[in-house]
């Protein structure tokens, strides 16, 4: 049987559409943020409080409309090179859900994890609501599961999108890159100590950070976490963005320029806690900050997941 | 030891602040207990959260029988053995905890024995490790704080929500007592423990003491639920796809059966 389907799973946000999971709609925010921690009254001051960074940006997210445009143009790219794969895009938190997806695959598939840097509460867990939505099938119309295609943190195309919003982003505030006094922040997803035991999540950025700053000669970078829960008081992966900023005022940077390294899309973490907070912080030193746009569509970036695509396909298809 | 009233009041509003504390900390609220509720999780799953819960299960009468040791008075040696005859079994059919854990196991796919020979999530061995250092080495109310408010108070609103993914998961009544037997005896000892606290949270310093104990055994709480986490995700990606497609590892991962080999606990005079 030919590969003939591609799966592209992803964390999601959310869209004007109503989940109805409440008879009365309390907003989309809400239902998304309440049920990544699971509808738990203990956290609903924490979801409440993200639901502000929701409402800031009208209460909903650009999350799935630009992974729906990154997967039709890796889609595209790959047709053109003689690839016509079907596609199918899902969610592990918001409509259409990845289980759900599954049922409309037909054939022999394959998954794209969108999601830069693996660890479990990611690339693990989209994986594992693809098993959850083949295990509700019955076994005559469940379709094949081929492979996963390679995370992607220091491939070139992604690392060459990833400089690119940095020199942009450099530009807009006039920052000098290679001058040490442009401060460098390349910003991730905070995860728990837990979760960075048992996976190469911070390697992986430090990896990637490394290679952008190297493409774009800076002289002054710091890798930071971002969007950790204000209620947890474990460990997570740390400088957070607000102290890496200061630090880098500390060592001597006048101006700040940050990207997110960790995220793929303008979500709204990327555009209220980098491209709000950051600012924020920023401001009250008196630095002057520009934010990255996320990769979304960059050319280079789209170009480099159909390259990773076809290398599955070819090395499926030669076994 | 009498109480003047406007003790007994700063005691209980103290315990009743702590009460809402523990409810709203992170550790209760963890998310991967608030989808058990909302987003049914396969046998599967349970299986692998039982694999890493169990270790707990099995140490948390010792903990307790450290901690009585060190208990300064009848009232408080009376309420740890309290808790400690039901943790034996007396109101289980005579089957201690870990024998009842041991039913729900073998429910979610365990087979006998294989308790002992499951690698466990770092911070599985980090919350044993401890409750036994808090237990053995930190002043006694510290040990309380932990042992008493940060389990008592928190697992009635953890199990709630496990209980409501058991269900869901097709689990039968009789599978998971272990689960719901402590929905009821965990009411009791949070009740009785709240008497038992009263007399020493007139002091401040007491307070502080409890209030520390309580915070740290749910600090260790949160991360144990992340290592569950991780765990669920990650080994259905070992069960279903290739190795080496999962992003973590079980590297340096211990066994109970080699904690126990290296662990030694003891109770001993130190002059």
């Amino acid at each position: 049987m030919a590969i003939d389907n591609l799966m592209v799973v992803a964390f999601g946000g959310p869209t004007k559409e109503c989940c109805g999971k409440h008879a009365e709609c309390p907003g989309q925010a809400f239902c998304f943020v309440n049920g990544i921690f699971g509808d738990n009254p203990a956290r609903r001051a924490r979801v409440d409080e993200v639901v502000e960074h929701y409402k800031f940006f009208g209460g909903f997210s650009r999350f799935n409309e630009i992974t729906e445009a990154q997967a039709n143009a890796i889609r595209a790219e790959l047709k053109k090179r003689g690839h016509d794969l079907k596609l199918t895009v899902g969610y592990d938190h918001w409509m259409p859900w990845i289980a759900d997806q599954v049922a409309k695959v037909d054939g022999e598939f394959l998954v794209m994890v969108m999601t830069p840097h693996q660890s479990a509460v990611s690339w693990d867990a989209y994986l594992r609501r693809v098993t959850e939505g083949l295990e509700k099938l019955d076994e005559s119309s469940r379709p094949k599961w081929a492979g996963v295609v390679e995370p992607f943190w220091n491939k070139p195309g992604f690392i060459e999108a990833l400089a690119d919003r940095v020199r942009e982003a450099a530009k807009a505030i006039n920052a000098d890159l290679t001058n040490s006094s442009t401060g460098l922040v390349l910003s991730a997803h905070a995860i728990p100590m837990s979760l960075v035991k048992t996976s190469k999540y911070v390697e992986q950025i430090k990896e990637t950070a490394e290679l952008v700053a190297a493409k774009v000669g800076a002289a002054n970078l710091m890798v930071a976490y971002q969007s950790a829960p204000s209620d947890s008081k474990i460990e997570w992966t740390t400088p957070y963005l607000e102290r890496a900023i200061e630090e880098l005022k500390d060592g001597g940077a006048r101006k700040i320029v940050a990207a997110p390294i960790g995220f793929l899309c303008d979500n709204v973490e990327v555009l209220y806690d980098l491209g709000v907070e950051g600012k924020n912080k920023a401001d009250d030193l008196d630095l002057p900050f520009a934010a990255a746009e996320a990769v979304n569509t960059h050319p280079a970036f789209i170009k480099q997941l159909a390259d990773n695509v076809e290398a599955k396909l070819n090395e499926l298809t030669t076994r | 030891m009498t109480l003047t009233i406007e003790q007994e009041k700063e005691a209980r509003q103290f315990l009743s602040d702590l009460r809402k504390e523990i409810k709203n900390h992170a550790g209760v609220g963890h998310s991967i207990l608030g989808r058990m509720k909302t987003d049914p999780r396969s046998r599967f799953d349970f299986m692998v959260l039982a694999g890493q819960h169990f270790p707990l299960v099995g140490n948390f009468t010792r903990y307790m029988e450290l901690l009585l040791l060190n208990a300064p008075d009848s009232e408080a040696k009376c309420w740890l053995a309290k808790v400690l005859v039901d943790e034996y079994g007396e109101r289980s059919e005579g089957e201690d905890h870990a024998e009842h854990y041991k039913k729900f196991m073998h429910a979610a796919g365990h087979k006998p024995g294989e308790e002992d020979i499951i690698p466990l999530h770092p911070e599985v061995v980090h919350f044993i490790r401890e409750h036994y250092r808090i237990a053995t080495e930190e002043p006694f109310l510290v040990g309380l704080g932990a042992l008493g408010p940060g389990h008592e108070w928190s697992i009635p609103a953890m199990f709630e929500l496990a209980v409501a993914g058991l269900r869901k998961a097709g689990f039968a009544e009789k599978e998971i007592e272990y689960w719901t037997m402590h929905l009821e005896q965990d009411q009791d000892h949070g009740a009785w423990l709240e008497e038992a606290l009263v007399k020493y949270c007139i002091i401040e310093r007491n307070r502080e003491l409890i209030r520390r104990g309580a915070l740290l055994s749910l600090d260790a709480r949160e991360r144990f639920w992340w290592g569950v986490t991780d765990k669920i995700a990650s080994e259905s990606t070992k069960k279903h796809l290739p190795p080496g497609t999962s992003a973590t590892h079980t590297e340096g991962q211990l066994t109970l059966r080699e904690l126990r080999q290296r662990w030694h606990v003891e109770a001993r005079l130190v002059e």
